[in-house]
């Protein structure tokens, strides 16, 4: 049997994503079963990007909604543009049309603003829909979003019911500010991406920062890991890793020194308890696992030498 | 892709039937749809590969982070011999434990009935609510919660929203959609400006309180309050948990069936209630496992005497947390009542730089007491 998963895999690699298994498969499905994808996960970890990267790959445009608390059906799918129906009816106001005529003209497309909702249904190539944090808009929005994702269908009273012409590969991001709704979680395939695990980690930051040599990459990644293990208000995702990967090649560093660990941690650690905790108390075991560290066999290594610091 | 592409082998499908059925009873959301859709994408999975199939399942079967989690454990169990032989489920030890619940079902109902009287012949403070036959508030009392909770809810669930309405009065902002609309039945002349206003939004109040031995005589009360506040539609969402040693959560409890059946289930899910209270480590919990539940909009109300057994330091670091993550920080106490009370006890006192609004809560009028304070507080 073809492997399409396999496929699918190396596709996303070819445009710089890192994707398991899992990713690919739900990639996959959602594409054969024409099902909206629902991920949610931990900030940071490659979430917005799997729509970023199926656009890509399909050679298909993105639409974005980024949703917010009070978004409404007007940001959403369409409003009329006001201002130019109010100037059009002055306009017209000596000619002697017809009040219906004038009426049907002032509500037809040319006075309609697409909002994505609507740009989705009504393109021609089946487009990627990104509907980006749902968690944030509230939940009358998202039960009003179940017509949509269920049947490819909107209504606009003046123009009437507008069916897709092709369904949208639809991927929806949550952060869990809030639980979603069952009846909007039935209606996708769920997917969940957690913090990648180390030789993940860093086939991604040899993919996107290349400049930056094998050894110092894997001592990027090492501290991540490792990092993770603390109790922090904010834990690095993946995009906190590249940053820093990306810092690293700017400053010029070829190997790691501790110094630079510490001028540059504000990269990694976005809160300010964070970065008092890693001065005042977490530095020298960060520094004392790094140098335990079995190269090429780091994963092993951090789990073990953690063990013990917890032991002790 | 058209269904069954490959024909499946024999048994295959019995068991991802069975398998689903087994999952539906483990509280799993899935019905004849998801099963359709399985079917529909194991088509184009290649069945030699198991972890295939276990992760195409999944992506369907399991919809929730704690679906996701268990997940795992009942497949492995199901099909951990083979896709074509599963292990009759006999020995469920390895299983999470939602799955016995329906077995040891009855032994708990026994033991939830058994609390249950006890605290009804403990009652309440002579003018307290009485506790009738069943444990529940007679049926003036259940009113007299029902207009409270409405009135608290208003006070507790008022935040300026993006949302608009229409106002009639000249105030907020033009509504230019609306103002569009009404001049058509003057042939496209703007002779009314409408206007619109922020709406009020909804808030989300987490109800946290302390069903630990020293509490034990409020417990009733609180309940059915957290009841109340679970079931009402109309203003926005509650969560509840309660707490002893562990922190419990209570909302899905609440949930289910009627008030009978719902106070029973938050009974029962609530199983170590004994050996005192640890606030500190119970609240550590809501930040750290529940945060998604916390934001500017929260309302939190804790409840609890403040008699705290475990440690003082993570009680004060927990509560810092919760006081800068919620929009107000409410503390009731059933031994505010009393007068000349202070807050002496070890956590009330190490709390209590960081409340927002504290209140008695020893019975219903106490609580009236909250609504009044709260209204004083929204006020200016």
């Amino acid at each position: 049997m073809h492997d399409a998963i396999n496929d699918i895999q190396q596709t996303l690699e070819a445009r710089g994503y890192i994707a398991g298994r899992e990713i690919a498969t739900a990639l996959h499905l959602a594409q054969q079963l024409s099902r909206p994808l629902l991920i949610e996960g931990p900030a940071g970890v490659g979430k917005t990007e799997i729509a970023k990267v199926m656009a890509k790959t399909n050679h298909t445009e993105l639409i974005r909604l980024q949703c917010y608390e009070g978004l409404d059906a007007n940001a959403a799918i369409y409003e009329w543009n006001y201002q130019k129906q109010l100037l059009h009816i002055r306009m017209e106001e000596g000619s002697q049309k017809t009040t219906e005529h004038k009426e049907q003209e002032i509500f037809s497309e040319s006075f309609l603003l697409k909002r994505p909702l609507l740009q989705a249904i009504s393109s021609e190539q089946a487009p990627v829909l990104l509907i980006d944090e749902i968690d944030r808009a509230d939940e009358a929005f998202e039960a009003f979003l179940l017509e949509l994702l269920s049947d490819w269908q909107l209504t606009i009273p003046e123009l009437g019911t507008l069916r897709a012409k092709q369904a949208p590969y639809t991927v929806l991001t949550s952060n869990r500010t809030r639980e979603l709704s069952d009846a909007l979680r039935r209606r996708c395939l769920y997917l969940w991406i957690d913090y990648p695990p180390f030789d993940k980690e860093l086939q991604i930051v040899r993919s996107k920062t290349p400049g930056l040599s094998e050894a110092l990459s894997r001592r990027v990644v090492s501290v991540v890991q490792l990092l993770r293990k603390f109790p922090l208000e904010k834990t690095p995702g993946v995009a906190e890793t590249l940053d820093w990967a990306t810092a690293l090649t700017l400053l010029h560093q070829d190997a790691f020194e501790p110094d630079v660990l510490v001028s540059t941690v504000s990269v990694l650690l976005k809160h300010y308890e964070d970065q008092k905790l890693f001065a005042a108390q977490w530095l020298p075991a960060i520094l004392q696992v790094l140098d335990e560290l079995t190269p090429g066999d780091e994963a092993a290594s951090i789990e073990r030498v953690w063990q013990q610091l917890a032991r002790a | 892709m058209a269904m069954n592409a490959q024909p499946y082998p024999a048994g295959f499908e019995q068991n991802v039937v069975r398998f689903a059925r087994d999952l539906r009873q483990a509280r799993f959301l899935l019905g004849p749809q998801e099963l359709t859709l399985a079917f529909e994408a194991l088509a184009t999975t290649d069945l030699a590969r198991v972890n295939d199939v276990k992760v195409t399942l999944r992506l369907i079967f399991a919809k929730t982070p704690r679906e996701r989690k268990l997940f795992d454990a009942y497949f492995d169990h199901y099909f951990g011999g083979g896709l074509l032989t599963p292990e009759t489920p006999q020995n469920n030890d390895n299983l999470p434990k939602s799955r016995k619940i329906k077995q040891v079902s009855m032994l708990d109902w026994q033991q939830g009935e058994q609390s249950e009287s006890q605290l009804d012949t403990m009652g309440y403070s002579p003018q307290a609510v009485e506790a009738k036959g069943d444990g529940l508030l007679s049926v003036n009392d259940v009113d007299t919660l029902a207009m409270l909770v409405k009135r608290l809810s208003k006070q507790l669930f008022t935040l300026p929203s993006r949302r608009f309405s229409p106002t009639s009065r000249k105030r907020g902002m033009l509504d230019l959609r609306r103002s569009m609309r009404r001049s058509l039945s003057h042939g496209g002349e703007l002779m009314h400006l409408q206007y619109k206003a922020r709406k009020p939004g909804k808030t989300r109040l987490v109800f946290v309180f302390d069903a630990s031995g020293s509490m034990m005589v409020y417990n009733q009360l609180l309940l059915q309050l957290a009841y109340a506040f679970v079931r009402q539609q109309s203003l926005g969402k509650a969560e509840v948990f309660g707490f002893s040693t562990d922190l419990y959560y209570l909302t899905p409890a609440l949930k289910q069936g009627g008030v009978h059946e719902a106070l029973r289930a938050a009974q029962r899910a609530m199983p170590g209630r004994s050996g005192g209270t640890k606030i500190g480590h119970c609240l550590h919990t809501l930040l750290h496992d529940y945060s998604h539940l916390l934001d500017p909009k929260t309302i939190l109300i804790i409840n609890s005497d403040g008699w705290d057994t475990g440690e003082l330091e993570l009680l004060k670091r927990s509560m810092q947390a919760l006081h800068a993550r919620s929009h107000t920080l409410i503390w009731l106490n059933p031994l505010a009542a009393s007068p000349g009370y202070e807050p002496t006890a070890s956590g009330m006192r190490t709390a209590w730089p960081y409340i927002d609004v504290f209140a008695a809560s020893h019975n219903l009028a106490s609580l009236q007491g909250l609504e009044r304070k709260l209204m004083k507080r929204n006020a200016w």
